[in-house]
Parts: structure tokens; C-alpha cells; sequence
């Protein structure tokens, strides 16, 4: 998976940097709702290579844990109950600040022996869920 | 003068004031210090001017333990010793080094400070050819605001290294030796045995070998040994009263407390900007005036002493974006700039590439960007700690010399895994905090054992110093406890290893050695 350095650059690129800002062509397609599902399910949308990086995050995760709702609530749950979700952009501000954190305080994943922030794990498990056909379509509410 | 001992009649006793074992980078310095002193040297050398294999053999060893390098291919027996092929990393310890560290670090520190060594480590440079005893980062043009935020602590720091031309210890300072009067440098000429009497209370005599089974004898009013730091601990185990466990060795110290760094691959660093200022981590090292300087990263102080951990350094290489190689096929196109190359494969490279080379001129023209790069290879290196049960020890089998082989039992503890394993994941977390990118550690299972990690041939703690003779082999002066006219110069001596390459330390510590030898012999 993350095997060639290319694809390894592009993919840590894509979680460190654009995952977590899907910019304003994510921004202004959010439709806020109070709890941020609806937000999340935006970011989640707009991270770039999710279906590469996804799956391999869903594998690192316990399988209890690995479906939509549970992963959903697990991020949103850990955020501060103030911050802001009420669009996109305001919420990957709110989950690079969580994951940045996640490094401060020791919540890693190791991912194919990337040490990667237990947030942005869940966020790629999320997004690659969220994306799979077979599950139909899935709304988080 | 340098003389061939092969041409010493059988039997002979050489008379001198002070016999140095071992022509290094300890006993060519000790030597030199005496150039013209009143004092007659001997400085007795196993090999030759150049390496040949039948002396080589004389290092032949075995390896019981952890993976330790190749014996003979670590060391050099001849002329000039291991600085034949020396890489010429220098840099001190640090002054947490030569601290106590407490029920955490058992066995760690020195009978003296980092401040008290600074004299001897500052003549020391000018040993190794290289610039000012300086290595504060801002010295050598590493400014703080150049240094990446994970890298501007509170856990990691930058440091430099300066490079050695490599100082090539024999042919820099034969001439020197040749010109000495009342100093003898003895080719061909191995230690054999140190005759230290039933008493062992100083050594009479030294046993002399060469390869065509002459024998002579050295008799010295003092002796210092500078074979290396495996071979001190041999040279003193096969020595003493007939059946005894070895010279200076009443507490059975002698050989154990073996250590090297731990060095080997870190992993890869993938930074989030790839075009970012690198201007800190440059592959090419920076020469202010004519010195070589390579930046290096460490554990800061403060995060050694909060989190338990040892001393380490880091380093790295690049690894460029593929479009490197069209640009520098494009460079010697339009400038005839660089070395490599013919005319028609740059064109094919440059042609092959022709989107990135287009990207990365834009981005020259408009950004001033450079070459983006993949990620960084890190490389490491730590502290081992001082453990007993690691160890140099005499086997069965014996040389051409008849001089019993030398055994490795080289052991790292437990908590020097876990502390290199728990290290590295702070550096991917810092990494991560900061948004410099992501880490992937080549070592991130303390129970397993990395790919490429050996004992490597920094060796050191054989004839460790304490004050305490139960707790080490020499004094703080180096001389063997209770041998009242022996010393130690070496790596062997270093009761804890750090982090740097050993040499400097073993320069320093030469030349403080000389001026104590100068006072006694006075
Ligand atoms: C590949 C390589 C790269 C290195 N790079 C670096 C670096 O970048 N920076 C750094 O700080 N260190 C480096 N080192 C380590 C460095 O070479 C040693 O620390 C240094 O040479 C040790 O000096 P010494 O005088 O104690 O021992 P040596 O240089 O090994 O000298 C010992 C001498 O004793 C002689 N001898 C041995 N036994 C006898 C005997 N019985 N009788 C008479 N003579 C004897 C030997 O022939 C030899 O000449 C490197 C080592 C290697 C192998």
C-alpha cells in the first residue's frame, strides 16, 4: 500500500495538509447542523485519496468500532463541545486542532508503520465507509 | 625515529621512560605530546606502515551475543590504527554525560565534568584538523528561525558535527614521529604480555612479539595502553600473575561494561510542504571559511533529564522528487554544470520529465522554490547504557602470537530498546504536532530487532574509570587501580558512551593524559 515513495508522498501530503482543509469548494457545499454530521460527511467527501488511505486506517481500527455511525460519533464526541461545526471549513479547522493534539497527548495509530493521529484515522476509515457502493447510501444524521 | 622491530635482535630489553602500546589515534597523540620532552618514548605498533592481512588476522575475534560487526573489518591494525578509515564525525559529549543520572541510568556519569575536559577537547580539534572548539549551532550559520519547529525543542534540537579532513593519523603525523629525537616508534612490534610481577602491584616488564616469532622485552618507568578498545581489555586479561584472572582486574571489571551506539536506520520523514526552506537540512555540508560542518538533530537536555531517556543523535538524507535528475540533466545542457551525463541521456531525461521540469521552473521563476523533496531517511544513533553483562572476555583458541582470542558478548538491556523505540515515536509525535508531516519509524517494536542494527565500532567501557576501584578498571587519571605505573588511553576508559562519535573524546582525553604522564615522569 504505502509501498512507493510517490504514492507515499502524496498520500501523507494528502493527511497532513488537504485532508483536514477541503478549501472553499467544500466550504460553501456544507449544510450545518448543530451536531456537525452533516459537515463531517462534507470533509469527508473531499479528502483527497480516501479510498487508498481508508481502507488501509479502517484495518488499523478495532472492526467494533469501524462502522459509520460509531466512527462518526467517536469524532465528533472528541471534539471540544464548543467548536464550531456549523460548516465544513469551520470543522476540519476544529479536527486539525484535534489532531494535532492526538500527537501532543499520545493518541497514535501505528498505519502501515506510519505513526498517524487517531483522529485523521478515523476521519479516512470514515470517509472510505461512507464511499464504499455496497453499504448503499449512508447518511449520517 | 621509526624503526622495524623485526630487526631487533632476539632477547634485547629496550629501556625507556615510557612505553606507549598502540600507534591510534590515543597513542600517536600521547606520542606527540613528548616530541620535545626530555623523555624517551617507545611506541610499540603491531603493524606495519601499510595494512597487511597477516597482521589483520591478529583481530580476528568471535561474536556470542547481539549482532555485532565484523571484528576484523571494524579495526585497523597498522600504522595509524582504525583513523585509516575513519569517517571524521567529531563532536564532544555532552555535559549530561558525564552526569550521574540516578536510579534511571545505573552506572551513568564521569569522575569529572564536561567544563573540566574543555581544555583537552579544545587542543583535541586542532588534533583532528578541524575548526574552533565551537559547536553551538549559531557559530556555524544555524540561526534559530532556520530550524524546522519540531526541531527547535522543547524535545529535539539541532547540534553540528564538524568533519575531520578525515585526519589520517599515521601518514599526518609519521614525518613528525620520524623527526622526534627521543621518541622510537616500533613497526611489527605486538604487546604480548604485561609482567606485572606475583604482586601485581606495577608492571616490570612488557612481553613483545613479531610475526617472525622474535621476542623482545620493554622496560619502563611507566606504560600506557592505546590498542583500541576491545584490545585494552585483552591485552590486560591475558596479562598478570600466572592463572590469575588478568591485570587490574580484582573486581572483574576488565571487559565488562561493553558498549557501542546503537546506529542504524530511523525511518523516513515525509514533510507536509515539500518545496519548504530547507535551509537547515542541507545534504551538502556547510563550509564557513574552510571548515566542514553537518547539521545534526539531538534530544534536548531538559527532555533527557524529564523523560528518562538516553542521549541520541539524528541525521538524514535526502530523498528527492524524481525531477531532480532531469533538472540537473538540464543544468549541464544549458550551463555544462555538474558532474555525469552525456549530451543525448540528459536529453532523454529532460524529455522523459518534461512536465515536472516545467513545473519546477515555474515554480523557480514565480516562487523561488527548489527541488521538492519525497521525504528524509533518517539515520540514528544512541547512548547505550553501561550493563555488566555485556562483554569483552578471552576465549579458547589463540593467534599466530599465541595470544588467546578475543570473544564478544555484546548485550543491549531491554530499556535500551524501548528507550530507542520510544524516542523515535516522540519524534513522529513532535513531527506530527508541529504539522512538519509524518513519520513512519524504522523501529517501533521494542521486543524486535531492527533489520539493520549491529554493535557498531565505536567501542567503548572495557576498562571503564570510577574513582570507586570497585566500579572501575582506571582512576579518574586513567591509570589501572592498584597497578601503580599503568594507564589506559582509549574509548575503553568511557564509563558512559553518549551519543558522539568517540574520537574527539579519545584525542582529548590522550593529550590530558600526556600532561599527567609529563608530571609523573618529571
Ligand atoms: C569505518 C569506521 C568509521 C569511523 N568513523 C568515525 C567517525 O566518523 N568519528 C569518530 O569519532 N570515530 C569514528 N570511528 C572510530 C575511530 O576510528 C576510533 O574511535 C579510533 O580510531 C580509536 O582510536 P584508538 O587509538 O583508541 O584505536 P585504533 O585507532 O584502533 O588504534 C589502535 C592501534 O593499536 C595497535 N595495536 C593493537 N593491538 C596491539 C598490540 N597488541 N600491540 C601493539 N599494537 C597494537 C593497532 O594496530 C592500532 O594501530 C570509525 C571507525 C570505523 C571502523
Amino acid at each position: 500500500m504505502f509501498r512507493s515513495m510517490p504514492s507515499r508522498r502524496a498520500l501523507i501530503a494528502a493527511v497532513t495538509g488537504a485532508a483536514l482543509c477541503p478549501g472553499s469548494h467544500a466550504g460553501s457545499a456544507a449544510a450545518a447542523t448543530e451536531s456537525g454530521h452533516a459537515a463531517l460527511a462534507v470533509v469527508c467527501a473531499h479528502l483527497p485519496r480516501a479510498a487508498t488511505i481508508g481502507r488501509t486506517c479502517r484495518r488499523a481500527l478495532p472492526p467494533a468500532v469501524a462502522t459509520p455511525e460509531r466512527l462518526a460519533g467517536l469524532i465528533l464526541a472528541s471534539l471540544p463541545a464548543a467548536s464550531d461545526r456549523s460548516s465544513a471549513r469551520a470543522l476540519s479547522r476544529v479536527l486539525r486542532a484535534r489532531s494535532r493534539a492526538d500527537f501532543c497527548e499520545g493518541r497514535i495509530v501505528s498505519v502501515d508503520g506510519w505513526l498517524l493521529s487517531l483522529t485523521e484515522v478515523r476521519l479516512y476509515a470514515l470517509a472510505t465507509l461512507l464511499s464504499q457502493p455496497s453499504l448503499g447510501a449512508v447518511h449520517l444524521s | 625515529m621509526i624503526i622495524d622491530a623485526r630487526s631487533i635482535p632476539r632477547g634485547t630489553i629496550v629501556e625507556t621512560d615510557l612505553c606507549i602500546i598502540g600507534a591510534g589515534a590515543a597513542g600517536i597523540t600521547l606520542a606527540r605530546e613528548f616530541r620535545d620532552s626530555p623523555f624517551r618514548v617507545a611506541l610499540l605498533e603491531s603493524g606495519g606502515m601499510h595494512f597487511d592481512l597477516e597482521t589483520q588476522e591478529l583481530y580476528k575475534g568471535r561474536s556470542v551475543g547481539d549482532p555485532f560487526s565484523d571484528l576484523m573489518a571494524d579495526r585497523l591494525r597498522y600504522f595509524g590504527g582504525t583513523t585509516n578509515h575513519w569517517g571524521g564525525w567529531c563532536l564532544p559529549l555532552d555535559a549530561i554525560d558525564f552526569e550521574a543520572r540516578g536510579d534511571a541510568f545505573p552506572y551513568h556519569g564521569w569522575p569529572f565534568t564536561k567544563a573540566q575536559l574543555d581544555p583537552w577537547y579544545a587542543r583535541a580539534q586542532e588534533v583532528c584538523q578541524l575548526g574552533p572548539y565551537d559547536y553551538r549551532p549559531s557559530r556555524w550559520g544555524v540561526s534559530r528561525d532556520k530550524v524546522p519547529q519540531p526541531f527547535g525543542g522543547p524535545d529535539f534540537e539541532a547540534k553540528i558535527l564538524q568533519e575531520s579532513p578525515p585526519t589520517r593519523f599515521g601518514p599526518v603525523y609519521a614525518p613528525e614521529l620520524r623527526g622526534a629525537p627521543r621518541v622510537t616508534v616500533y613497526l611489527h612490534a605486538n604487546a604480548f604480555y604485561l609482567d606485572a610481577g606475583e604482586t601485581a602491584a606495577e608492571v616490570k616488564t612488557l612481553a613483545v612479539k613479531t610475526l617472525s616469532s622474535d621476542q623482545f622485552t620493554v622496560r619502563a618507568r611507566l606504560y600506557v595502553l592505546a590498542t583500541g578498545g576491545i584490545e585494552n581489555a585483552r591485552l590486560l586479561l591475558a596479562s598478570g600473575p600466572e592463572g590469575g584472572k588478568g591485570l587490574g582486574n580484582a573486581h572483574d571489571l576488565v571487559g565488562r561494561f561493553f558498549m557501542t551506539h546503537l546506529a542504524a536506520s530511523g525511518g523516513t520523514i515525509v514533510p507536509a510542504d515539500s518545496y519548504r526552506d530547507f535551509a537547515f537540512a542541507t545534504n551538502d555540508p556547510y563550509i564557513p571559511g574552510k571548515y566542514r560542518v553537518d547539521r545534526i538533530l539531538g534530544l534536548s537536555p531538559q527532555s533527557m533529564r524529564r523523560r528518562h531517556l538516553p542521549n541520541m543523535i539524528l541525521g538524514w538524507t535526502y530523498k528527492f522528487a524524481p525531477v531532480r535528475e532531469a533538472v540537473d540533466a538540464l543544468k549541464r545542457m544549458t550551463h555544462g554544470e555538474g558532474p555525469g551525463g552525456s549530451r543525448l541521456s540528459d536529453l532523454s531525461e529532460v524529455i522523459a520529465n518534461f512536465e515536472g521540469v516545467t513545473d519546477f521552473l515555474a515554480r523557480k521563476v514565480l516562487f523561488g522554490e527548489g527541488i521538492p523533496i519525497e521525504g528524509l531517511s533518517l539515520w540514528y544513533s544512541f547512548e547505550q547504557r553501561p550493563n555488566r553483562e555485556s562483554r569483552v572476555s578471552l576465549g579458547a583458541q589463540r593467534d599466530r602470537l599465541g595470544m588467546p582470542e578475543v570473544v564478544v558478548d555484546w548485550r543491549v538491556l531491554p530499556e535500551d530498546r524501548r528507550n530507542a523505540v520510544d524516542t523515535l515515536r516522540l519524534l513522529g509525535m513532535e513531527i506530527g504536532r508541529t504539522g512538519f508531516g509524518r513519520f513512519r519509524p524504522a523501529w517501533a517494536d521494542a521486543d524486535k530487532w531492527p533489520p539493520d542494527l549491529s554493535g557498531n565500532e565505536h567501542h567503548m567501557g572495557t576498562t571503564r574509570m570510577h574513582r570507586d576501584p570497585k566500579l572501575g578498571v582506571v582512576d579518574a587519571d586513567c591509570r589501572v587501580h592498584d597497578v601503580a605505573n599503568l594507564f589506559v588511553a582509549g574509548s575503553s576508559v568511557f564509563p558512559t558512551g553518549g551519543a558522539a562519535n568517540p574520537t574527539l573524546t579519545i584525542v582529548a582525553l590522550a593529550l590530558r593524559l600526556a600532561d599527567h604522564v609529563k608530571r609523573l615522569l618529571a
